[in-house]
């Protein structure tokens, strides 16, 4: 509903821009402007069956093959074409609408059709859909970022239609819906929103709709953009909907109740309403047994933990509470530290902020310098602060584990979040030490709590509490007891599948 | 029954247990030991019992109360006494709730400068503090249980688990032998118990914050269960762990006997022990502090956000004001004696106030 | 909302110029052991503490200083130190025995006063001084060597458990007195030679090895004792070892008027380690014999120990906190004028669980 509104005023803006005219010719005197733009006759016949397009964006094979082939090769009969309306019958092009609106034609225009005109100055023209979709895209879609050894390595490409073919070969269903919105008042970008009709609940599509359709921006460069503005709170680290660029985990978010929205030139993908744990949870999970996939799930979860608090953990222990350090281990401790000249706080951060600009520089560098540099910087640099005496070498181990651990997250942006959120700790560490620490765990605690996406809670399951949506959190359970949807998505039906019963009758061993 | 709130602000009946908990335990249960041993000796684990069951049949009193006026306490007096005995009355709720999220907030300054940070200046830690309780009372009663919910969950698997690491020393003959003590002195350890249990009348204003608050009674009790049985089981743990000479001399008992746990990587928890007695202390002031602002918002129409930041400026320059140990004291003895008045006088007369008149006019 | 979080995250930075005292583990100067001395009237204080310079060596140095009162030791060793002198490590506090006769209490509850202090701490009384025993620990260069040594005793040697914590239990409880190793000297090493017993915190006497270990199955039993008894029988002499012992005690008061009578049942089971060649171990009728020799052995030493403690007047097993577990009306004062008359019987059982894998 609030879609079609939006649409309507959208166009009255745009008519409000462009002179109020609906005249075709100025349509074509301002396009003329550009090099591409191509206008021309098709017959010989000047004046007659005009033809204009952006020969940058419309497929030349196409073109030729479809229209020039047929007016130019054999002798056409003109009486065939009375009217423009009749082009529908000549042209073998699935997509031809023949409008007298000067907008529509702009906009299609600018999409990749062709003005096909029976006279000059008509009025009535026909929108020939030549469009050239996948040039300039890439061809490969392997994933790239979220790689996971078993399972699918398909992701998702810069084309949305491609995009939402990947979709529907897995949700091979005709619930799964998709709605069109353009954003962007320059880039006019196609942005998707789809859901499962039956299971995703009615509130979490109109939210994320109403929220996409409130935007006003330029140019939509990428989802992640969209994430940043339908967030229902930016003053937080904390990613509130859940990018990805795999498929199968989209898969995994629609069918158990969420919503996903696609944009065109992104190949990557937001879901939502998400929870915390979502983050944390790999798709490899469910391609290994249950054991395995929980346990390394556990592992994840734990080596954040480290992560977030491994520095702070040492800057309080060594600076305030040297009680706490066993005996046998306060040599080896007070025997790294003994030359080094700065508090623990500053040796922390100048090993952290290392590891940082390590990171930075490998993202930005190729491919096969990034890996060289990170060598050198671990290694060597690692090394020689130790010997130089800058750092402790158990300091070392410390952060070098702390990153390590930051990267066993299988989405970027929380890991963008732990590394962010060592650094208050850190520095609540130096100041109280312990307590500092727990002070920051409370912040942490408190605004975790205060966070929603998408009006739900983001540390549901755990709070609010649901014992039955514990299933695949922590831990992933086996299949036969993650057949029920996550209550807290409030899901129209809670069944995803009816798992087979195939319980052994307990009897005696060899009965 | 309907509620009077928006469902958005409500939390479901499952969450009093952690709301009546934390609000329970607070700062009593590092050094409850003492002053119930006082009296009874260590017969005193039968006087954390007796004080739950008489507590157990409180919380059903205020269950009816509440039920019956299906509105916080503040509703009820204004209904029940007029506009202005009810209002005198309720500015005493007010100050009731404050003052005591007052002494707990001073009393854990005071264990993190022993414990902790004898440099520390009280200004800072207390600054801090209030800030972490603005942000959690500002977010509303959502968050405030959300807090009491981890503060009652990760302390409990991080910190309980410690005291049983004293067993290691323990010396049952301590306990022998049993009901060596007079009734009378039974009962006077008893009430010193009781201040150990007070906080649970915040119920009074949250009742209202509840879905289907008939069915929360069950939670509350178990809640109060589970209270009682902690208190019983470091109770225990500590008499078994200290002689009875010893124990008199000791004035954080539960932090004492923690200290002896020693891990491979880590020794001296109390430490651990104290910071993370942050995540309880932080609902427990919370709670009381939001029962006043709510109080004070419904008695003379103050927005509770200005109502916050004004008890939280005082909180600060009072607890800044009160600088030793027997002021504090002080002002402890003070409060549990009008505690014991208010919980044991009062909660039974307006129960019996209201069921009288609700009976005439029925 | 915005203030909020601004007041939040400048918060830190407004409150870090007014720091709180650091102890940078590598800027403070543990100390590790200390020691008390009496000397000409005046109280001698020494304090071992590890330096970590080189990598993997600890290298262990020693403050002294002498002054009016154990009181003002700690801050008169700090006017000697490059780093300020904590605690908190502090495992181990000797006194010697001139030190301990007049009384020891005051330093130790003081000690306890102090949240630094680690319940877990070791004390010991010196024969002669702490000054010499702690001198010839120096060269020892390992950190915390000296409450290592009694830890190791109290987990497989002949010391029953103590601490900080118990000796504190002890000194505040009525009926019970309390026990400190006793160490020597011995060609230059510092050897726990058994307890000392001591009332009120004073040292009173000291009982060897072999009695202490009596003691630990009083008090805690044992777990994996060592235990060697000198045997005659024909008029042959023999010794045995015995190993893996496992020995609980149960006690039962019996309540007469006056003086109470204390039953004491000690079970035993042991492996036998090493015996004399002239046992023989195969005959049934032997270890029968072996049995009854071992309990008439252990009783006798039982009784004996008790009785040198009621000789002493220090309950060191808590024979007191026994009765008064089970008196209504508890007097300490008059326990005590009856506890040299106490009368106790023990009964013993001792279980030859096997002898090795050779007979």
């Amino acid at each position: 509903m609030f879609f079609k509104k939006r649409k309507i005023r959208n166009n009255k803006d745009k008519q409000a821009v462009t002179d109020n005219s609906q005249d075709i010719g100025q349509l074509f005197a301002k396009v003329k402007k550009s090099s591409d733009f191509k206008q021309f006759p098709l017959t010989d016949e000047s004046g007659h069956l005009i033809i204009s397009y952006y020969n940058t964006l419309v497929d030349q094979q196409q073109l030729q093959l479809k229209i020039l082939m047929i007016f130019r090769e054999t002798p056409f009969e003109l009486d065939r074409l009375e009217k423009i309306d009749d082009i529908k019958k000549i042209i073998a092009i699935e997509d031809i609408v023949i409008t007298d609106n000067r907008n529509e034609a702009e906009s299609k225009l600018l999409k990749g059709y062709a003005i096909l005109q029976m006279k000059e100055n008509d009025q009535r023209v026909a929108l020939i859909l030549l469009s050239n979709d996948k040039a300039g895209l890439r061809e490969q879609n392997n994933v790239e970022n979220e790689f996971s050894v078993v399972g699918p390595q398909i992701g998702f490409l810069e084309n949305i239609d491609v995009n939402i073919h990947l979709l529907r070969q897995q949700i091979n269903t005709t619930d799964l819906i998709t709605k069109e919105v353009n954003i962007g008042s320059t880039s006019n970008t196609r942005v998707i929103i789809a859901h499962i009709d039956g299971i995703t609940s009615e509130q979490h599509v109109n939210t994320m709709t109403q929220r996409l359709q409130d935007i006003d921006f330029d140019v939509i460069f990428d989802t992640s953009q969209l994430h940043q503005f339908i967030e229902d709170d930016s003053l937080t680290p904390f990613p509130l909907l859940l990018p990805t660029e795999r498929v199968d985990r989209v898969v995994q978010a629609l069918i158990n109740g969420q919503v996903a929205v696609l944009s065109s030139g992104s190949p990557y993908v937001i879901t939502g309403p998400s929870t915390i744990i979502d983050f944390f949870i790999s798709p490899e999970d469910y391609f290994l047994p249950w054991i395995l996939g929980s346990f390394f799930r556990l592992i994840r979860v734990f080596s954040v933990l480290f992560s977030i608090f491994g520095t702070s953990i040492y800057i309080a222990v060594i600076t305030y509470h040297y009680e706490m350090i066993p005996n046998d281990l306060f040599g080896s401790l007070s025997n790294s530290r003994y030359s080094v000249p700065f508090p623990p706080v500053l040796e922390v951060i100048f090993l952290e902020f290392t590891i940082e600009l390590l990171r930075e520089a490998g993202v930005r560098l190729p491919t096969k310098v990034g890996q060289t540099l990170g060598i050198v910087g671990g290694i060597v640099i690692g090394q020689a602060s130790v010997e130089a005496s800058l750092t402790s070498n158990v300091l070392l181990i410390i952060v070098a584990l702390s990153a390590l651990a930051s990267f066993t997250t299988p989405i970027y942006k929380m890991s963008n979040t732990i590394r962010f959120l060592r650094f208050p700790l850190i520095f609540f560490a130096s100041i109280w030490g312990g307590l500092g620490i727990v002070i920051g765990i409370a912040f942490l605690i408190i605004h975790l709590t205060r966070l929603e996406s998408l009006g739900t809670p983001y540390t549901v399951p755990f709070y609010p509490f649901r014992p039955e949506d514990l299933t695949d959190s922590i831990i992933r359970s086996s299949y036969s007891k993650t057949s029920k949807r996550p209550n807290y998505l409030r899901p129209k039906s809670i069944w995803r599948y009816h798992p087979h019963n195939h319980k052994k009758k307990k009897s005696d061993f060899d009965e | 029954m309907k509620s009077l709130l928006d469902e958005r602000h409500l939390v479901s009946s499952f969450y009093v247990f952690f709301l009546i908990f934390t609000n329970i335990i607070g700062i009593g249960i590092m050094s409850f030991q003492r002053d119930i041993t006082k009296d009874a000796g260590y017969d005193a684990w039968i006087s954390i019992i007796l004080s739950s069951i008489s507590i157990h049949i409180l919380v059903w009193m205020i269950y009816r109360i509440l039920g019956i006026a299906n509105n916080d306490v503040i509703h009820v007096h204004k209904f029940y006494f007029g506009k202005w005995i009810g209002g005198l009355f309720n500015i005493f709720v007010i100050f009731y709730f404050l003052i005591l999220a007052l002494i707990v907030f001073r009393v854990y300054i005071e264990v993190v400068q022993v414990w902790l940070f004898p440099l520390m200046k009280t200004w800072q830690i207390s600054l801090i503090l209030l800030v972490l309780i603005y942000y959690v009372v500002s977010g509303g009663f959502r968050v405030i249980t959300g807090m009491c919910f981890w503060g009652t969950i990760i302390p409990f698997i991080i910190l309980f688990p410690l005291n049983f690491f004293s067993l290691e020393f323990a010396n049952f003959h301590n306990l022998l032998p049993v009901f060596n003590h007079s009734v009378k002195e039974i009962v006077s350890s008893s009430k010193a118990m009781l201040f150990q249990y007070v906080g649970f009348e915040t119920l009074f204003m949250f009742y209202p914050f509840i879905k289907n608050p008939d069915r929360s009674q069950k939670w509350a009790h178990i809640g109060l269960l589970f209270s009682s049985l902690l208190y019983l089981i470091i109770a225990l743990i500590t008499f078994v762990f200290f002689s009875e000479g010893h124990l008199n001399q000791t004035i954080w008992p539960t932090l004492t006997q923690m200290k002896i746990a020693k891990f491979p990587l880590i020794e001296r928890v109390e430490f651990i022990v104290v910071s993370m007695w942050l995540l309880l202390i932080l609902p427990n002031i919370s709670v009381k502090i939001w029962a006043g602002c709510r109080a004070i918002k419904k008695v003379i129409n103050v927005k509770q956000r200005i109502s916050l930041f004004i008890v939280l400026v005082l909180f600060f320059i009072i607890a800044n004001v009160l600088k030793e140990r027997s002021q504090i004291e002080r002002l402890n003895e003070m409060y549990s004696n009008i505690a014991f008045y208010f919980v044991y006088l009062y909660i039974p007369f307006l129960f019996l106030h209201i069921h009288i008149k609700h009976k005439i006019t029925k | 909302m915005k203030l909020c979080f601004l007041s939040i995250f400048s918060l830190p930075f407004f409150l870090s110029g007014c720091g709180i005292h650091e102890r940078i583990i590598d800027d403070v100067q543990i100390i590790e052991a200390l020691g008390y001395d009496r000397e000409e009237g005046k109280v001698k204080g020494i304090a071992i503490y590890p330096t970590f310079a080189e990598q993997g060596n600890v290298k262990l140095k020693i403050y002294k200083t002498v002054s009016d009162s154990y009181e003002d030791i700690l801050p008169r060793m700090n006017a000697k130190s490059a780093y300020p002198i904590e605690t908190g490590k502090l495992d181990f506090v000797l006194f010697g025995k001139e030190y301990a006769t007049q009384g020891i209490e005051d330093v130790i509850t003081n000690f306890a006063r102090n949240p630094n202090t680690g319940s877990r701490m070791q004390l010991g009384i010196a024969e002669n001084t702490a000054e010499d025993i702690l001198q010839s620990s120096k060269h020892v260069n390992l950190s915390f060597h000296l409450s290592e040594k009694i830890n190791q005793n109290i987990e497989s040697g002949n010391l029953p458990k103590m601490n900080l914590h118990m000796f504190l239990n002890n000194s505040y409880q009525e009926g019970r007195d309390q026990i400190l190793p006793y160490l020597i000297l011995e060609e230059g090493q510092i050897k726990i030679d058994g307890l000392a017993l001591l009332k009120n915190g004073k040292y009173i006497n000291h009982i060897n090895l072999r009695k202490s270990f009596i003691l630990k199955t009083l008090i805690d039993g044992s777990h994996n004792g060592q235990y060697k008894t000198k045997i005659t029988q024909n008029k042959k002499e023999g010794f045995i070892l015995l190993k893996n012992l496992n020995a609980k005690t149960t006690y039962t008061v019996e309540k007469s008027e006056g003086i109470p009578r204390i039953f004491i049942d000690l079970t035993i089971h042991a492996e036998i380690e090493k015996a004399s060649s002239w046992f023989d171990l195969k005959k049934d009728k032997d270890i029968v014999k072996l049995k009854r020799i071992l309990n008439e052995h252990f009783k006798e030493e039982v009784q004996s120990l008790i009785s040198l403690a009621q000789g002493y007047n220090v309950d060191p097993i808590g024979l007191g906190e026994k009765v008064r577990a089970t008196s209504r009306n508890w007097d300490y004062q008059r326990f005590m004028d009856i506890y040299p008359e106490l009368k106790t019987t023990v009964h013993t059982n001792v279980y030859i669980l096997n002898t090795g894998i050779e007979e």
